[in-house]
């Protein structure tokens, strides 16, 4: 079920999960999300809820502590395979732009 | 003077758009919004200020829920973090503001945030709205099947009338609210599938039909008050309007004093839902009660004069003796009649379609009571009324086989087509008289003479 929803990830997805290498809370994901981007990608209170939300119901985090009410989350493997999924679907985009439209070489 | 102001708001989960910019509209002439409800919304009264409001779901919240939930607040605390102060909620419908003028979005995903409506609309709108429609199908059904048993009876009633279209004008709207909330699904799955955002619904035809939808509930609800004040009592009109309010009271207290009592949402939910069914039978029981024991009724202003009458050699009852003014009497008829305990009686409805006038003159039960007489006069306004009426009269019950219609001549009543009701074959005295523009329905003991045909005609048809 996971892998079907999320077979591409979305931008705001993609950085929830890249900070989630690290335990955080979700305010701390959403700021470093925007310092991460310079403010590129922004992800509102409500989209980051719901987001967090549904990855833990798809097990590609779990809640680990509560501190001073804030409730701190960390990757699963699940989680970590899918944003290498969506990192090496990247990679080949970037690749075959390369060679299609600049006409370099395949790395 | 009062620092809070009411405002009567129509609200509508696809037209969150609109609340959002009413909100900063009021919020400029300062009015800050402080509570909402399902249509009175509070606003303190405050300095103007420059905010921008967010109207946005919550799935797991509840009217039923005792406290903020621990997730709730996570929401709320994410909120905070992007300048987003939580103001109040509804239900699952939770409204923020900021003071930021360029504030960070609340939902910055739009598949994540139509999935999340989508969400919240199955667990309270739609059972709400299927719930109304089944409601409002089964009450329209029972009283289709009631215009059915009898159409005169039915067509003639104003109040049954106004409670039908009603009712059907509720449950159309309700069909039709249900139908654009699918069609507001399409349309964003739609947009959001292009990369866009979810259907922003600020189409002039919904408001249109709101409006029409609203004018036409407050009308029929004021034509109903109206037949009540001046057609029933005063009685009547207060416990038609206090019906609402009291078991509006009854819930709400219910669903407060649980939740200080912190009960769980589901306890809170079925207790209250059980103490809100308990009290619409209690209340109408009282009704009954009360009208059982004065007699509440019925509009009949007219005088009486009350008798006890022996039923037994042990037993009496009190009868209600009434002195009607009625077009024809035993009196016409038969007279000289020494009797002193005859009820002249009329009633009569009358509506759009049908007018019907029932007159009787009955005598007080006993063994050598005096002739008596029942007739009912119909005018129908429509000819397709004048036909389901003249199909009903003449329609014979399946479980009174043993009836029969025979025709008598038109000549005697000059009637288009006249009827008697036969008992066994036995006359019952029974006609069913058919004019061009009424019907005459009337009940005789004796088979009238010439002279009393005359005297009826007279009486009844000039």
């Amino acid at each position: 079920m996971a892998r079907e929803k999320y077979q591409t990830l979305t931008e705001q997805m993609f950085y929830i999960l890249i900070c989630l290498n690290h335990e955080s809370c979700g305010v701390d994901i959403m700021k470093n999300v925007e310092k991460l981007t310079n403010g590129r990608v922004i992800i509102g209170p409500g989209t980051l809820y719901s987001l967090l939300d549904n990855f833990v119901k798809e097990r590609m985090i779990i809640e680990t502590k509560i501190i001073n009410r804030k409730k701190n989350y960390v990757i699963t493997s699940l989680g970590a395979e899918m944003l290498e999924k969506e990192y090496l679907r990247l990679i080949n985009l970037k690749n075959d732009y390369e060679v299609l439209v600049r006409g370099g070489d395949k790395s | 003077m009062k620092d809070t102001v009411k405002k009567v708001i129509n609200f509508r989960f696809d037209r969150y758009k609109d609340v959002e910019i009413k909100l900063e509209k009021l919020a400029a002439k300062g009015l800050l919004l402080e509570e909402c409800g399902p249509f009175l919304w509070t606003f303190r009264k405050g300095s103007p200020q420059n905010l921008k409001y967010t109207v946005t779901y919550f799935s797991e919240a509840s009217l039923f829920n005792p406290d903020i939930t621990d997730k709730q607040q996570t929401y709320f605390d994410y909120a905070e973090a992007a300048g987003w102060h939580y103001v109040t909620e509804f239900n699952q419908m939770q409204i923020f503001c900021s003071d930021s003028d360029n504030p960070i979005p609340f939902e910055t995903d739009e598949k994540e945030k139509f999935d999340n409506i989508r969400r919240c609309m199955k667990k309270s709108f739609l059972p709400s709205m299927v719930g109304l429609i089944l409601v409002f199908m089964f009450n329209l059904l029972v009283q289709f099947n009631s215009f059915q048993l009898n159409p005169i009876d039915f067509l003639s009633d104003p109040i049954r009338l106004i409670s039908f279209s009603m009712i059907l004008g509720a449950l159309i709207y309700n069909v039709y609210s249900l139908l654009s909330y699918f069609i507001w699904c399409k349309r964003s799955e739609r947009l959001i599938f292009r990369g866009g955002g979810c259907f922003e619904n600020t189409n002039l035809v919904y408001r249109i039909v709101d409006i029409i939808f609203m004018i036409f509930i407050f009308g029929s609800l004021g034509y109903f008050l109206h037949y009540l004040i001046f057609e029933q009592s005063w009685f009547a009109l207060v416990l038609s309007i206090l019906q609402m309010p009291i078991l509006l009271i009854v819930f709400w207290s219910s669903i407060n004093y649980l939740k200080k009592k912190k009960a769980s949402a589901m306890i809170n939910k079925v207790i209250s839902f059980t103490v809100l069914i308990v009290a619409n039978f209690a209340y109408l029981a009282c009704i009954m009660l009360l009208i059982m024991k004065f007699g509440v009724n019925t509009g009949n202003d007219s005088d009486y004069r009350t008798v006890v009458w022996p039923i037994t050699s042990t037993s009496s009852h009190e009868y209600r003796l009434y002195s009607d003014d009625i077009p024809l009497t035993c009196e016409d008829l038969y007279s000289p009649i020494d009797y002193d305990y005859y009820s002249y009686e009329k009633e009569i409805a009358s509506s759009f379609f049908l007018a019907k006038s029932n007159y009787r003159q009955n005598a007080l039960p006993a063994k050598d009571a005096p002739v008596e007489i029942e007739y009912d006069i119909l005018e129908p306004q429509f000819d397709f009324v004048y036909h389901l009426a003249k199909n009903h009269l003449l329609e014979i019950p399946h479980w009174r086989e043993n009836m029969s219609f025979e025709t008598i001549d038109n000549n005697m009543f000059d009637t288009k087509e006249a009827y008697e009701r036969y008992y066994e074959n036995t006359p019952t005295g029974e006609y069913i008289l058919f004019f061009e523009d009424k019907i005459i329905e009337l009940n005789m003991e004796k088979l009238p003479t010439t002279k009393q045909i005359s005297i009826i005609k007279e009486k009844l048809l000039t």
